[in-house]
C-alpha cells in the first residue's frame, strides 16, 4: 500500500523537472515570434536551476538534457546560423554543468548542516541529562533581566521550588530580604557581565524561607554573535562543608593554643627529618622563628656528631624498628641559632597517621636544671659533710666517755700506787700487784673499746640486698656526673654481663662510687684529656671488680701509701675522709679497695664486691 | 679527828674501786655507790661528807641526783665528774651548787683541791660563802669585753670561732683570755668556769 506513493515521491522531482522544461519550452514557443532564433537556450536556464534546487542533481541533469533538446529545436529555425547555435548550445551545457556543480556544493552544505544540527541536538540532550543528574548542584539560567528560564533537578532539591513554580520568577527570590530589596541580584549579574564571571559564598534562601550558606557562581551566556542571552547560575550548598572546616580550624587553633602554652619546646618532624611544626617554646629555646625552620632538616638544631648522623639514625629506625630514643628520654646537646649549645632532655613520640609517620620531640632545657642540680649537689655534699661531722661528734662523745672511764681508773690507780709506795707496809707488795693488775686490765679494756668503735663505724646498720650492678652504677653516676659535660669530661661505661648481681648495701656502695667518680672528675680539672671510665669485670665466680679510672695528673707516690687513711688529703679543702670511708665501706662488704697508676697517666681505683651465693640447683 | 667522809657515785666498778683505793690511802673514809638511787636511799643515815658524782650514768644522771638531794634539803658539797667535757652540763651542775667540776681522767692533786673546797663548805660555810661572793663580785666586776669573752668560753666556743665573732685575730683572743684569767685570779679554764657558773650568776649565761 505504501509502495505506490513512495515510488511516486521518488520520481516526482524528475517529473517536476520535466514540467519545468516543458513550461520553459512553452514560454519560448510563445516568445518565438518576438525572439525568433535569438537566445534559444536562455529561457531554459531557470528551468534547470529550478530542477536543481528542487530535486538535486538527477532532476537537474534530466532538465538539462531536455532543455538542450528544446533549445536546439528553437535554434534550428535558421540553418544559416547553424554555426553560432552550436556555440550557444555549448555555452548552455557549460551553464548546466555550473549549475550542477553549484547544486552539488549546496547538497553537501545541506548535509553538513543537518549533521551539525543532529550533533547539536544530541549534545544538548547530554547536557540536559548532565544537568539533571547534578543533583548536588542547583544549575539554572536566568535571562538578561534576571528571570529564571531553566531549572534542574538539583535546583529543585536544593532550593525547593519545582520548575513550574520558579521559571519566570526573579532571581532575587533566592536572596535574603535585605539583599533582595537592595537589588543585589541585579548587581551580581552586572558584575558577572563586567568580569566575565562572578563567584561568592553567601547566604541563600530556600522556598521554605530557611537559609543556607551557598557557593554561588554566575557566568554570562552569549550567543554566537556576542549578544548577551542570559546567565548561568550554579549554587552549591556548602553549609556542612564550611561547618566541618570551621570545626577543624577551631580544633587546630585550640590544639595550637595548647601547644603554645606547653612549657617544653616541641618540634615535629616527618620521616625525612623535615620539620613541620615548631612550637613557640621551641622558638624561644632555639632562637629560630617557626617560618625559618619549617621545611628544613631537624639536624640544624643539633651540633656534630649528631648533626651529620641524624639522617642515618632516622634511617636505621625506619629500617630496623628498633628505637634508640623514641619512647624514652635522653639527655642530648642542642644547638641554638647563635651557635651556642645547651644540655637538653629530649623525649620523642611517634605518631602514625593515614598518610605519614610523624615524630614529635619534646625538649626540656636542662641548663637551669643542671645549675640547680649542681647547687643541690653542693648542698647535699655539705649536708653529707655536716652529717658526717655530726656523726663524728656523736662518736667522739661516745669515744670520750667510753675511753675516759678506764683512763680515769688507770690514772687513779696510778696515783694510788704512788701513795702505796710512800707508805711501806707488810701488804705493800700485794697492794701494788693488785693495782698493776687493775691498770693492765683497764688498759686492755680501753683498747677493746677502740676496736668496738671501729667495728661500729665499719658496719653501722648495713642492709645488704642483691643488686644489679650496672643499674647501681648508672644511678650513682647520675648524681656523680652532674656537671661533667660542662667540665668537658667524657664518660665511658663497660659492663661485663657476668659481673652482676652483687650483694651490697646499695646506698653505701653508691656512696663509694660517687666518691670515686667525683674524685676522678676533680683530678682531671685542668688536664688536656678528660676521660672517666667505669668498668666491671668478673674476677672469679664469687668476686666482681669495679674500676673507676681517670686521665688526671695521677697520685704522688708518697700519697699512695696513705691514700685510704683518714685525714690524708691532697685537696686544699678536703677532709681526707672520702677514701677512708670508701675503704671502711668496701671492707665491711668483704671487699678490697686499692689505687694504682693507670696506663698512659691518671689513676685507677679498683674495688671488689661479693656476688650473692647461687642457689643450689 | 675522824676521817672525812667521801661518797663516790659511779656506775662503773673499776672507776669506783680505783677512787675508793686511792682516797682510802689518802686518809678518807670512802663509801662507794653504783647509782644515784642507792646513794639517795642511804643519804639520810650518812655522816656529812663530800659526794664525788659521775654525770653520765644510766637511770639517773648526776644533775638529777643533785636536784633530788636539794629537794630533800640534804646539803652536801658535790664534786661532779664527767668524761665528756660537756660544758653545759658542767655549768648546770655548778649552778645547782656543786663545788667543783672535774674532767675525767684527773690528777690526784686536782681531786684533792676540789675536796678541800668541798670540806670548806661543810666545815666553814661562811668562808665558802665568801669565796662564792668573791667569785660573783669578780665576774660582776669584769669589763664588757671580758664578760662577753667569758660567756663565749663558757658556751664552749673555740678560740677561732670567738675570734671570728669578735672580728679579731685568734692571737688577740689568746691575749684577752689570759687577761681575763688574771682578772678573775684563776689559772685554768675549769676554774674560770667554776666562777662563771656560781649560783646566783645564773643570768650570766
Amino acid at each position: 500500500m505504501l509502495r505506490g506513493p513512495r515510488k511516486l515521491a521518488r520520481y516526482r522531482p524528475y517529473l517536476v523537472a520535466a514540467l519545468a522544461v516543458a513550461a520553459a519550452f512553452a514560454a519560448r514557443a510563445g516568445l518565438a515570434p518576438l525572439l525568433e532564433h535569438r537566445a534559444p537556450f536562455l529561457i531554459f536556464v531557470p528551468a534547470v536551476l529550478f530542477a536543481m534546487l528542487y530535486g538535486g542533481r538527477g532532476p537537474a541533469l534530466l532538465a538539462g538534457f531536455l532543455s538542450l533538446g528544446g533549445g536546439l529545436a528553437f535554434s534550428t529555425y535558421d540553418p544559416g546560423t547553424y554555426a553560432p547555435n552550436i556555440v550557444e548550445s555549448l555555452v548552455f551545457v557549460l551553464v548546466c554543468w555550473g549549475i550542477g556543480a553549484m547544486g552539488n556544493r549546496l547538497a553537501r552544505q545541506q548535509r553538513a548542516a543537518e549533521a551539525e544540527a543532529e550533533r547539536a541536538t544530541a549534545a544538548g540532550e547530554e547536557l540536559r541529562l548532565l544537568l539533571e543528574g547534578a543533583t548536588r548542584f542547583a544549575i539554572f539560567m536566568v535571562d538578561r533581566e534576571g528571570r529564571v528560564t531553566t531549572w534542574n533537578a538539583g535546583a529543585e532539591r536544593i532550593l525547593g521550588w519545582r520548575d513550574d513554580e520558579i521559571v519566570g520568577e526573579s532571581c532575587s527570590r533566592f536572596y535574603p530580604g535585605d539583599e533582595a530589596s537592595s537589588g543585589k541580584c541585579e548587581t551580581d549579574l552586572a558584575r558577572a557581565l563586567a568580569d566575565g564571571r562572578f563567584a561568592e559564598e553567601t547566604w541563600t534562601i530556600r522556598k521554605d524561607g530557611s537559609e543556607f550558606l551557598a557557593d554561588v557562581t554566575i557566568t554570562p551566556l552569549r550567543r554566537r554573535d556576542g549578544e548577551l542571552s542570559g546567565y548561568a547560575k550554579v549554587i552549591h550548598d556548602v553549609t556542612e562543608r564550611r561547618a566541618a572546616e570551621r570545626a577543624l580550624e577551631k580544633r587546630e587553633r585550640h590544639l595550637h593554643s595548647i601547644l603554645a602554652t606547653v612549657p617544653d619546646a616541641m618540634v615535629v618532624i616527618d620521616e625525612q627529618g623535615t620539620m613541620i611544626s615548631f612550637s613557640a617554646a621551641a622558638e624561644r629555646l632555639f632562637g629560630y622563628r617557626e617560618e625559618e625552620v619549617l621545611g628544613r632538616n631537624v639536624s640544624m638544631l643539633m651540633p656534630n656528631p649528631d648533626r651529620d648522623r641524624h639522617d642515618s639514625y632516622l634511617q636505621r629506625y625506619l629500617e630496623t624498628g628498633v628505637p634508640r630514643i623514641i619512647g624514652m628520654g635522653r639527655i642530648v646537646t642542642g644547638l641554638r641559632a647563635d651557635g651556642t649549645t645547651f644540655p637538653m632532655k629530649l623525649s620523642v613520640g611517634e605518631a602514625l597517621t593515614d598518610e605519614q609517620r610523624l615524630f614529635t620531640g619534646f625538649v626540656q632545657d636542662l641548663t637551669e636544671r643542671n645549675e640547680f642540680e649542681a647547687r643541690l649537689e653542693q648542698l647535699k655534699s655539705e649536708l653529707i659533710h655536716v652529717s658526717r661531722l655530726s656523726a663524728m661528734g656523736t662518736m667522739a662523745s661516745t669515744l670520750a666517755h667510753e675511753l675516759n672511764q678506764p683512763l680515769t681508773a688507770i690514772a687513779t690507780y696510778g696515783e694510788a700506787a704512788g701513795t702505796v709506795l710512800e707508805q711501806p707496809g707488810p701488804d705493800q707488795q700485794d697492794m701494788l700487784r693488785e693495782i698493776f693488775t687493775e691498770i693492765t686490765g683497764q688498759s686492755l679494756r680501753a683498747g677493746a673499746i677502740v676496736r668496738r668503735l671501729r667495728d661500729f663505724v665499719a658496719r653501722g646498720e648495713t642492709v645488704k640486698t642483691v643488686e644489679d650492678l650496672p643499674k647501681l652504677i648508672n644511678e650513682a653516676s647520675a648524681l656523680a656526673l652532674v656537671g661533667s659535660r660542662e667540665r668537658g669530661v667524657g664518660v665511658q661505661f663497660a659492663y661485663d654481663p657476668d659481673a652482676t648481681p652483687v650483694l651490697v648495701d646499695r646506698v653505701q656502695i653508691q656512696q663509694v662510687l660517687i666518691n670515686l667518680m667525683r674524685n676522678a672528675m676533680e683530678a682531671m680539672e685542668g688536664c688536656p684529656e678528660r676521660r672517666l671510665s667505669v668498668t666491671t669485670t668478673l674476677l672469679d665466680p664469687e668476686t666482681v671488680q669495679i674500676t673507676v679510672a681517670d686521665t688526671g695528673a695521677g697520685i704522688a707516690p708518697e700519697m699512695t701509701e696513705r691514700l685510704f687513711e683518714a685525714f690524708a688529703s691532697t685537696k686544699s679543702d678536703g677532709m681526707g675522709l672520702g677514701l677512708s670511708i670508701c675503704r671502711t665501706i668496701v671492707e665491711a662488704h668483704g671487699g678490697r679497695i686499692r689505687a694504682r697508676p693507670a696506663e698512659g697517666g691518671g689513676t685507677e681505683f679498683h674495688f671488689t664486691l661479693v656476688r650473692p651465693p647461687t642457689e643450689a640447683p | 679527828m675522824a676521817k672525812r667522809a667521801v661518797y663516790v657515785v659511779d656506775d662503773e666498778e673499776p672507776v669506783r674501786n680505783a677512787l675508793k683505793l686511792m682516797l682510802s690511802l689518802s686518809g678518807y673514809a670512802v663509801t662507794a655507790f653504783d647509782s644515784g638511787a642507792s646513794l639517795l636511799d642511804a643519804a639520810a643515815a650518812l655522816v656529812p661528807g663530800a659526794v664525788l658524782l659521775d654525770v653520765r650514768m644510766p637511770d639517773m644522771d648526776g644533775i638529777e641526783i643533785q636536784k633530788h638531794l636539794a629537794n630533800r634539803r640534804i646539803v652536801v658539797p658535790i664534786i661532779v665528774m664527767s668524761g665528756h667535757g660537756d660544758l653545759a652540763v658542767a655549768c648546770a651542775a655548778l649552778q645547782l651548787g656543786a663545788v667543783a667540776f672535774l674532767e675525767k681522767p684527773f690528777a690526784k692533786a686536782t681531786l684533792t683541791h676540789a675536796l678541800e673546797a668541798a670540806f670548806l663548805k661543810i666545815e666553814d660555810p661562811e668562808a665558802h660563802g665568801r669565796r662564792l661572793a668573791a667569785a660573783a663580785a669578780a665576774v660582776h666586776g669584769l669589763g664588757e669585753d671580758d664578760r662577753a669573752l667569758l660567756a663565749s668560753l663558757v658556751a664552749g666556743l673555740s678560740n677561732e670561732k670567738i675570734a671570728a665573732d669578735l672580728g679579731v685575730g685568734a692571737a688577740i683572743v689568746e691575749v684577752r683570755r689570759a687577761r681575763l684569767f688574771s682578772e678573775l685570779g684563776v689559772e685554768s679554764f675549769n676554774e674560770a668556769l667554776a666562777m662563771a657558773c656560781v649560783p646566783g650568776l645564773r643570768d650570766f649565761t
